[in-house]
């Protein structure tokens, strides 16, 4: 038995662990923050008031997006067999984020218009040095297309997520737009469908199958997700800018086939698993997975004007139900699983991920999430402000639960390296 | 999990799905019997069970763990992946002692039973066992077999995989 050279880590495809922990840890902090914004500050009975704002970026920047960003620097370069060129890098992206999360949160909530600029462009600038990281480890990987080709669209999402969040911060400080709803409908597609949806299903691809220990998902079916997910955002987006609803309800079609088909893949290959005994975390994948196309049918539904406040719920299914949901799946699994492979002793002993993982913390969390789910999803179609109230309470004491799930894992840890000094 | 091009790899693939097929058959009766109800080992299947983890386990520490840090690593560092091969070592020298103490306590017990205490010991090292390997197994079908099929050229991948065949 010989220690592991923590260098060799850092030379190899394993980040040293600050690198993608502090993403997570900032994720956890903001989930709080945005339950606690929606629970006090909302009035969602208004529609997008400035709270509701700053509650929805607090999760679409502040979780989402740092979430991935952390995800994607530790789990790409396994994917593309290439390394992240700057760990120092990521770690200024991290502060770019957080400082610009924040400085953008407190902006909307004091309706401090240059502080929200301000905190856009900080974010902004940290999210385009990410895409830059993300090309560079993607440029010259021509195998496994479904993830790189995923990867790809999520990275130019992002930049042009970047342009145009950039563009309407600025405005709210100079005010130079005319209609500016276009713009807003389409940033907020890109963020979510085109970033974080591409970043999600690419990711998926190989995760779960490594979660689960089963085969690669059908490659062909991989591909054809793909031409449908790109041509279908591609669409939307279109659509959202020239106003034309039919546009993006075809994109929106294309969007169902592309979930559809990777959906169908995953779960073929799931069921050929060699893991039989799953964990807990793959509940709230697949729910997160299921509501993925429930969003975008919620979608069309809005753009058609079938039902009142059908817009809101589309908001809510696609960066609650679906995003969200999904993400703190594979949040509660891969923050243990790298805590383990980063905690090896001068002994040469890794603790067990079931010593590490307080698996009824995210059992609790999980029931607490899709109360709030329903009953904000609720609250919001059927115009009730203290169902929306009482589901944000249930979403805050979730959030609170899995904070205290991060903070059991990192006590563990300690507790297992002083035990094994 | 990466579809598997080379030889080596699907060689080495054969090997987890065994082991994982023991694992989880171990796992499954490791959680039905708890620690407090030492089983029969005259009972066929269970006879056949502790037969089993100690044939694969010390199967699985003789061949597939000195396989591949013999010759494996040392053909990926070559090619430069050391990291990770340097991790995946440091993982056989966690697992080695716990699989070599279960097989043994597994062949003590197909000769003289299971007392409360040696069950317990069992039970408890039985889990270990499961978790750590299949965490393990699932670190090498992620990044061994992918780097594997990136960086051994086909003529080291044929060698390779006749040396593996050889030591089966």
């Amino acid at each position: 038995m010989f220690p592991v050279d923590p260098s060799q880590n850092a030379k190899g495809r394993l980040l040293p662990p600050d690198v993608p922990f502090r993403f997570f840890g900032a994720a956890i902090l903001f989930h709080i923050l945005a339950w606690l914004v929606l629970v006090l500050l909302a009035k969602p009975s208004q529609g997008l008031t400035w709270p509701v704002l700053a509650a929805l970026h607090l999760l679409t920047l502040g979780v989402l997006a740092m979430v991935a960003t952390g995800a994607s620097f530790q789990l790409l370069p396994v994917a593309t067999k290439r390394t992240v060129r700057s760990p120092n890098l990521c770690r200024s992206i991290f502060w770019m984020m957080t400082g610009g999360v924040l400085a953008f949160a407190l902006g909307l909530l004091g309706e401090i218009h240059w502080l929200v600029a301000a905190g856009g462009v900080l974010v902004a600038l940290g999210l385009v040095v990410t895409a830059v990281l993300l090309a560079d480890n993607l440029l010259g990987v021509d195998d496994m297309p479904v993830v790189t080709g995923h990867a790809w669209i999520a990275t130019l999402s992002l930049v042009a997520v970047e342009a145009l969040g950039g563009v309407l911060a600025l405005n709210l400080a100079f005010g130079f737009l005319g209609a500016r709803s276009p713009l807003v409908l389409a940033h907020g597609l890109l963020a979510t469908f085109g970033f974080m949806g591409m970043l999600a299903s690419g990711l998926s691809t190989i995760l779960l199958p490594m979660f689960a220990l089963s085969l690669a998902p059908s490659e062909r079916l991989g591909r054809m997700a793909l031409a449908c997910n790109g041509t279908g955002l591609l669409l939307a987006v279109a659509g959202a800018l020239v106003e034309q609803p039919y546009l993006m309800a075809l994109g929106g079609a294309l969007g169902l086939c592309g979930m559809g088909l990777l959906g169908w893949s995953l779960v073929q290959a799931f069921k050929k698993r060699m893991r039989k005994r799953t964990g807990f975390f793959f509940l709230p994948i697949w729910t997160g997975a299921a509501l993925g196309p429930v969003s975008i049918l919620s979608g069309m539904a809005a753009l058609f004007d079938l039902f009142p406040n059908a817009g809101l719920l589309f908001i809510w299914l696609t960066v609650v139900g679906w995003l969200l949901t999904f993400l703190l799946g594979v949040l509660q699994r891969i923050m243990p699983f790298l805590a383990s492979m980063h905690s090896a002793t001068p002994l040469g002993r890794t603790p067990l991920l079931s010593q590490l993982m307080a698996e009824g913390l995210t059992k609790t969390h999980f029931v607490l999430h899709v109360i709030a789910l329903v009953a904000v999803g609720a609250g919001l179609v059927l115009d009730v402000p203290l169902l929306v109230r009482l589901g944000a309470v249930s979403g805050l004491l979730g959030a609170l639960a899995f904070a205290g799930y991060g903070f059991e894992l990192y006590r563990r840890v300690r507790r297992f390296k002083s035990e094994n000094i | 999990m990466f579809a598997i091009s080379s030889k080596v790899g699907q060689l080495l693939h054969q090997d987890h799905l065994q082991a994982i097929a023991l694992l989880q058959k171990l796992e499954e009766f490791l959680v039905g019997q708890t620690s407090k109800r030492p089983p029969d080992v005259k009972n066929d299947p269970v006879a056949l069970l502790l037969k089993d983890v100690s044939r694969i386990i010390d199967d699985e520490i003789t061949r597939h763990f000195g396989f591949e840090e013999g010759h494996l690593f040392p053909a990926l560092a070559e090619a430069g992946e050391t990291g990770m091969t340097a991790f995946l070592a440091h993982e056989h020298g966690m697992i080695r002692p716990v699989a070599q103490e279960l097989g043994g306590l597994a062949r003590e017990a197909l000769e003289n039973g299971f007392t409360p205490e040696s069950w317990k010991q069992f039970h408890s090292l039985g889990l270990e066992m499961v978790e750590r390997e299949i965490f393990h197994i699932q670190k090498e079908e992620m990044g061994l077999l992918a780097a594997i099929s990136a960086l051994i050229d086909p003529m080291t991948d044929a060698e390779l995989a006749m040396k593996f065949a050889e030591a089966r």
